[in-house]
């Protein structure tokens, strides 16, 4: 099981403020708003953070049906500069971030030593539309090259819960993947 | 407030963060603010914050889970104007 999650943090900048009064309470619990203050560069904590929580939500609703993501419901620790934890319940996630200039990027799985494989695409000014559908074809392109599937019989639908799901020949696999696009940038990951 | 009040106010809330026009201009009760509108979910707290600031109220954390539709954003508007 796999999540992710990827921040323009160009077009973070327009769209969120969140500097906005009770965005962080809304967001962060009080030790990750202890991490925001205390950090040199607080744009990127905000989204490694926020990133952090989403992309393990996104891992949690593939073993279990959860209600709408409450960012409250997940706390993040950080291990160092790219390893976090998040607890969410009595779940446990781990997380890598990687943390670059125009983007912010989290990938979250059950397991400390996870195998998957991530890729990051970026999209020229497409429309939301656009861009989630050349994310999904790539997808579909790197596992009809690398596990044998003929691309013509491979489609990604989302479960009643919205988790997105590879169907070969129209049944379900056991593949895993996630899924994030925001503004120029989109990422898919499929579990190994 | 009318629902119909309620139903403008919200529409001219999400219409910043929309990103499906057809979805938004066929905005009903049971629009999804992720699935349908397209909604990205780093925008979910300012949907919020911007709902509470547009009718004067305080929505939690637990109901903001359970805020994924126009529907439940009504009733829990409602819910909220009447506890005032």
């Amino acid at each position: 099981m796999i999540g992710n999650d990827i921040v323009d943090l160009a077009r973070a900048k327009i769209d969120s403020d969140w500097l906005r009064p009770r965005w962080v309470n809304k967001a962060f619990t009080q030790k990750e708003q202890d991490f925001v203050k205390r950090s040199e560069d607080k744009d990127q904590m905000v989204w490694r953070l926020w990133s952090m929580k989403e992309s393990a939500y996104k891992c949690s609703v593939q073993r279990k049906s959860f209600g709408r993501f409450n960012p409250l419901n997940f706390e993040c620790s950080l291990i160092n500069s790219n390893e976090g934890i998040i607890h969410s319940d009595n779940l446990k996630f781990y997380s890598t971030t990687y943390s670059a200039k125009s983007s912010i990027y989290s990938t979250t799985t059950f397991t400390r030593k996870p195998s998957f494989f991530s890729r990051i695409i970026g999209s020229d000014d497409s429309s939301a539309f656009q861009t989630s559908k050349k994310l999904k074809e790539e997808l579909l392109i790197y596992i009809s090259q690398n596990m044998g599937y003929d691309i013509c019989k491979l489609e990604i639908k989302k479960s009643l819960q919205k988790v997105p799901q590879v169907f070969f020949d129209g049944r379900k696999t056991d593949m895993t993947i996630s899924l994030t696009h925001h503004g120029r940038f989109s990422a898919y990951a499929i579990s190994e | 407030m009318e629902k119909e009040k309620v139903i403008a106010k919200l529409k001219s809330i999400v219409e910043l963060y929309v990103q499906d026009q057809e979805a938004f201009n066929n905005l009903s009760e049971d629009t999804d603010f992720i699935n349908d509108l397209k909604i990205n979910s780093a925008n979910l707290v300012d949907v919020i914050l911007d709902v509470e600031d547009e009718f004067d109220i305080r929505i939690e954390n637990d109901d903001m889970e359970k805020m994924t539709s126009v529907k439940a954003a009504i009733n829990i508007i409602d819910e909220k104007l009447k506890a005032k």
